[in-house]
């Protein structure tokens, strides 16, 4: 019996109390009626410090805080809404139950309104009648509270034994009988009034409740006892050592005779047991009425006790713990209290005011974040420690603006976040708003279901900083990497935040990096969303960006991997599931083979400069690379040293750079490419064998010829460009002289010469050899992100693997004889500067990657290619799962 | 025989998820707008509830393969059928022809799932009711935390003209859902009991089994350190609404069968309702796509039932009636055995 469950309750956790429980300690001091303190914290709406009352009550054991707006200068529906929304939003306060206390039904309601857990109604009476005390509870047991009943009626305050018991049962029976309420959910307060008034009939007040309570656990099965406990000392205001022992007298009493709970003070309740004998004596006399003259004798006796000393304060030496540790622990914490004259501290301490912002302040966040992640904080933890940033952030503003001012660049960086179209879910975006807007980033935020295109508008017209993308269903993630298009098409380099429940590090890294050049950045949670902004938007954001870049690439391959272990499909199941394009035919203006020598100049403007700083470990996109705190110096040396070259290439002809292509019409066979005119040449192709799910299809670049019939052929070009004439007598010269620089520099501009060559070649072929696009005005940079009509992979690329295919190129254009172009034994082009390939001209023709071969396929290539299985796993072993 | 007393016997087979059903077809705007909404000013692509009346024959459809699958209840497709998150799509007018078309589709799968089988198996249609896109706990304004964007009493609106409707529309049961805020749930169950009060009808509870209504309740377990979103252990939910005369209470979506367990169980020692689970297909995979497979999801499920004496048993994101028909036939064997 001694273990049963008395009383149930709820905050954020839960409280469960049984009969062999502790008495229940209730806060008392979030009440206005009965601390000075608390009342001016209200009146004045200094709500940080009422909340450090309720929290410090907590700190000294009370396990249920009574919270009372009854003032007759408060708005108490007002006072109490806020102060309640305040406390769900500090965990470490509403960990614990709620009472709400008040006398004004309206107030109660509003309270109710705002607590999730199971809370205390205080209270409720039969004061105003039977049917309006029914009513009341009724309504408290839809709320979902247990309810304090006072004891009190139509005819007033019980203030004897007999109308305690006559109230409380009378109570019970309407609660249990007509309300449906659990006897758990029935609190009583008998009434604890004052003793040692000196007027007779108060004699027996704390005897009468102690007595009543003993009724009531021994009738009224199942309710408990709670009560007011600093009333019955009232007339001994002043004199702390007697009140506090009065109250442990008084509680030791009715505790042991079924008091259950009581509102307190519990950090000033002094133990029974350490009493002084002499003053515990007087105090039982009083509280027990056991002598007629108890009052006086007390009364005497606390004449000569002087009033205990102000309870000593634990005083932790705050000085003594580096700064940096309390900035951490206030942060982890999220208590602002010495927030202001720690971060006055930092000010002295640290160089600057963004370094405080970037050195401690993210490192506390960081450890938020590390907690959050790994289950040791949850979410309204997280949301204190953001507000508690956004304190130090604000104290550190103006003196961001001063260095502004100053010429140093601070300018709040703007952040556009937004739900993507087709999805509703925004808190967890609301808290990142939160937690950025708390960092001092200016927050855009557009809600939810915004359609792309506005979201573009707006970070244009805005001139946002970093554009934060969220969505929570599957369908989103679509949506997010048709915006990582958007946005390329669009020609912007916003960097881009990816977060919500469904995205992932290896979907953005996958699906949506490849679509953007601008920096993506995978965010996992709002702790992480600060520290990510930091790095992106500080001095060494191209660093950062590349890092990211290059881990995603990291994350592909791994991916890419991973998906070996999924079984693939056949290679009939995948031709099933391959392309079928509309037919889309353009028959060439020029058919037949064409060779030209390439004019230097005219492809000058055709470069790509970013893969040349590339090959020489120089990170990051051209032209911003000249510009960077970093390697841009060196880049600018580079790319002076590259420009000079270039003169002394055109003006001594140094290099010569040749093309070869030829136009003809084809049909498909299967997988096979088949030259219409000879019809014993023909292009192997190979497909992609991934299960799909049927989201996208198994491609092979055969797809893309719409004719599979020789009477009415579709068409298709390849090339050869060799950027090296010239090259290797001048490298044997660069050699003995071992300038290893030039040698590189001028290798590294002949493969540039080779790129450039081909984009010329492939613009040439599409505006006038073929001539499916006379129009298209592309500018260089559009080239680069290949925003034309159709492709030209080149063999042993990821669309067309196998470099065995290189040889029915030679076969048909015969580079070697046209342009000097050889292919070595291992299939290798030489000179190196060079590209051959395929053009198609399909508008769905599009790149892609085959990463992973069947057996099966490479069997069936073989027998296509007329070559043994063991000739072409040599070549497409790599890519092979067995 | 009188609503949901099998339940005494026997474990229920709850259905799948009704998303990632609906995903399988490949919808457009127009098939989300039909002629109904033809004219409409804003963009209803995603709106899945709004299908109901659109394209009934889809939803009816889905109930269907999951009666077929084995489930004795479906849920109908309303999780977003109320004022607040229809706001979104400035549809707030439409909240009771949602919620009763929604009722009709699993009643006409119903019926044919009878005419196919006969009535031997009862089968039960409880109406979903979502969290809204607001909470009441936590507040979206940085500068200020004691701000809502929601008020108890708007909730408690939304939520009544929602039940009301299902309720008319003929429910067995309604079953607040994926309780990320115990206070907007909270707000549910007292619109939930103000609905019956009104229409003089007495809840089905395990006490009670000459009830009208079962009123179900499913929370929603979302970060690593076990706690709903607005902060609340699984034992304070339970306790939270321990004033409620639920049939059932239990958790779904967010987690996968084996992460969902221990909360399962935590939540059982604080209820005297039948205790329900309907767990994700595992958790999502990079590209967000549950792939757990019907046979490992029933796998993990069994401890649900055996040790663990959860009652009602079904799927949440990424299942469907492959995962429902495992499930079901680990069911099937433990009602048989017991």
């Amino acid at each position: 019996m001694n273990n049963e469950i008395k009383l149930i309750l709820s905050g954020l956790e839960p409280l469960i109390v049984r009969t062999d429980s502790n008495f229940l300690n209730v806060g008392e001091r979030t009440n206005v009626t009965g601390s000075k303190v608390f009342l001016r914290c209200i009146q004045e709406q200094r709500w940080d410090d009422a909340l450090a009352i309720a929290r410090e009550q907590i700190e000294n054991g009370a396990q249920i805080i009574d919270i009372n707006m009854d003032e007759a200068m408060i708005d108490g529906v007002q006072a109490m809404t806020h102060f309640l929304n305040l406390i769900a939003t500090e965990p470490d306060i509403s960990r614990v139950p709620i009472m709400i206390d008040s006398s004004d039904w309206k107030v109660i309601e509003a309270g109710l309104q705002c607590v999730q857990g199971k809370c205390v109604v205080n209270s409720i009476s039969l004061k105003d009648g039977e049917a309006s005390f029914l009513q009341k509870a009724k309504q408290i047991k839809k709320y979902g509270a247990a309810v304090i009943i006072m004891a009190f009626d139509e005819n007033g305050q019980a203030d004897s034994l007999e109308r305690r018991i006559e109230i409380c049962s009378r109570a019970y029976r309407i609660l249990t009988n007509q309300a449906g309420y659990t006897p758990q959910d029935i609190i009583f307060d008998p009434n604890i009034f004052p003793i040692g008034t000196g007027m007779e009939e108060h004699r027996k007040n704390a005897l009468d409740f102690i007595q009543a309570t003993h009724w009531i656990k021994n009738n009224l099965h199942g309710a408990l006892v709670s009560g007011g406990v600093s009333n019955v000392s009232f007339s001994f205001r002043g004199n702390n050592t007697v009140r506090e022992a009065i109250h442990s007298v008084f509680l030791y009493h009715a505790v042991k005779n079924g008091m259950d709970m009581g509102i307190v003070n519990p950090a000033q309740l002094v133990i029974y047991d350490n009493i002084e004998k002499n003053l515990l004596e007087h105090v039982e006399d009083l509280v027990l009425d056991r002598r007629a003259d108890a009052t006086e004798r007390l009364l005497k006796l606390a004449e000569e006790i002087k009033p205990s000393a102000q309870k000593e304060v634990t005083v932790i030496d705050r000085a003594a713990i580096p700064l940096e540790e309390r900035l951490a622990d206030a942060l982890i914490k999220g208590i602002p209290t010495h927030i202001a004259e720690d971060i006055n501290e930092a000010i002295q301490k640290y160089p600057s005011p963004l370094a405080i912002i970037e050195g401690p302040l993210m490192a506390g966040m960081n450890i938020v974040g590390e907690y959050f992640g790994s289950g040791k904080m949850f979410l309204p933890q997280v949301v204190k420690s953001a507000r508690v940033m956004k304190q130090a952030v604000a104290i550190l503003e103006p003196l961001l603006l001063e260095q502004k001012n100053n010429g140093e660049s601070t300018a709040k960086k703007k952040i556009l976040l937004a739900t993507v179209k087709g999805d509703v879910h925004d808190i967890g975006k609301n808290i990142v708003g939160v937690v950025l807007a708390c960092n001092g980033y200016d927050v855009i935020d557009m809600g939810v279901m915004v359609p792309n295109e506005q979201i573009i508008a707006r970070a244009k017209s805005e001139k946002v900083d970093v554009i934060g993308l969220s969505g929570l269903i599957t369908p989103s993630l679509e949506i997010m990497t048709e915006m990582a298009k958007l946005l390329t098409q669009e020609g912007l380099n916003i960097p881009l935040l990816i977060g919500g429940a469904t995205t992932s590090l290896v979907h953005t890294a996958v699906k949506i990096d490849p679509h953007y050049n601008g920096p993506i950045k995978y965010v996992r949670d709002a702790g992480t969303a600060a520290q990510d902004l930091s790095h992106l938007l500080s001095d060494q954001k191209e660093h950062f960006v590349l890092e990211t870049k290059s881990e995603y690439q990291r994350v592909r391959e791994n991916y890419a991997k991973s998906l070996i272990k999924n079984p693939l499909l056949s290679i009939e199941e995948s031709r099933k599931l391959g392309l079928q394009v509309a037919p889309a035919i353009y028959k060439p203006n020029t058919l037949g083979q064409q060779t030209i020598d390439v004019n230097i100049s005219s492809i000058l403007s055709f470069i790509d400069w970013t893969p040349f700083f590339q090959t020489w470990q120089l990170a990051g996109p051209y032209p911003q690379i000249l510009e960077d705190e970093i390697v841009g110096v060196e880049a600018k040396k580079l790319f002076a040293d590259a420009q000079k070259l270039i003169t002394e290439i055109v003006e001594n002809n140094k290099l010569k750079i040749k093309a070869t292509w030829s136009l003809f019409p084809v049909f498909k066979d299967g997988d096979d490419i088949v030259l219409q005119e000879e019809s014993n040449i023909r292009f192997h192709t190979l497909r992609q064998q991934q299960d799909k799910k049927g989201r996208n299809p198994n491609l092979a670049l055969s797809d893309f010829i719409s004719s599979d019939t020789a009477d009415k052929p579709d068409y298709m070009g390849c090339f050869a460009v060799n950027a090296g004439i010239g090259a290797e007598e001048w490298l044997l010269e660069i050699k003995s002289e071992q300038n290893d620089y030039l040698e590189i520099l001028v290798k590294a501009i002949a493969d540039r010469f080779a790129e450039a060559s081909t984009e010329y070649l492939h613009q040439q072929i599409r505006e006038i050899h073929w001539g499916y696009a006379p129009n298209e005005n592309l500018s260089n940079e559009e080239l680069i992100k290949e925003k034309y009509q159709g492709i030209r992979p080149a063999p042993g690329y990821p669309a067309c693997p196998d470099h065995l295919e290189k040889k029915t190129i030679w076969q048909i254009l015969q580079p070697q004889k046209e342009i000097g172009l050889q292919l070595t034994d291992s299939l290798a082009m030489y000179p190196t500067a060079a590209v051959s390939g395929y053009f198609f001209s399909h508008p769905e023709s599009q790149y892609f990657g085959i990463t992973q071969l069947g057996r099966d396929q490479v069997q069936d290539y073989a027998q296509r290619k007329g070559i043994a299985f063991e000739e072409a796993q040599r070549w497409l072993g790599h890519l092979m799962v067995s | 025989m009188g609503l949901f007393q099998d339940i005494v016997k026997k474990t229920l087979t709850l259905d799948g998820a009704m998303g990632t059903m609906i995903q399988r077809h490949t919808l457009t705007e127009d098939d989300f707008r039909g002629t109904r909404f033809a004219v409409h000013h804003v963009a209803l692509k995603g709106n899945n509830d709004l299908l109901c009346i659109t394209r009934p024959d889809i939803i009816e459809e889905i109930h269907l393969q999951y009666f077929e699958a084995g489930a004795d209840i479906v849920e109908t497709n309303t999780f977003n059928a109320q004022q607040i998150s229809m706001e979104d799509y400035a549809l707030t007018d439409c909240i009771a022809e949602v919620n009763t078309a929604a009722v009709q589709c699993a009643k006409n799968a119903r019926d044919q799932y009878y005419l196919k089988h006969g009535r031997q198996k009862q089968k039960y249609i409880a109406g979903a009711v979502g969290p809204t896109s607001k909470t009441t706990s936590l507040s979206p304004d940085v500068n200020n935390p004691a701000y809502r964007a929601v008020t108890y009493n708007q909730l408690h609106s939304a939520y009544f003209e929602q039940i009301e409707a299902l309720i008319d529309a003929g429910v067995d049961a309604i079953l607040i859902e994926t309780i990320f805020d115990t206070l907007n749930a909270k707000a549910a169950f007292h619109a939930a009991l103000d609905v019956l009060e009104k229409k003089n009808l007495t809840p089905i509870t395990a006490d009670n089994t000459n009830g009208d209504i079962a009123l179900m309740a499913s929370g929603t377990i979302t970060d690593a350190a076990g706690r709903t979103l607005s902060g609340q252990t699984a034992a304070a939910f339970a306790i939270s609404l321990s004033h409620l005369p639920l049939f059932s209470i239990g958790f779904n979506c967010a987690l996968g069968a084996d992460q969902l367990l221990p909360h399962v169980k935590e939540l059982k020692k604080h209820t005297k309702a039948f205790v329900s689970a309907y767990p994700n297909a595992g958790l999502p995979n990079a590209l967000g796509q549950y792939d757990e497979t019907p046979e490992i999801m029933a796998q993990k499920i069994t401890a649900f039932l055996e040790e663990n004496g959860v009652q009602i048993i079904g799927g949440c994101c990424g299942t469907t009636p492959d995962h429902i028909c495992a499930i079901h036939h680990l069911v099937e064997h433990q009602n048989s055995a017991s």
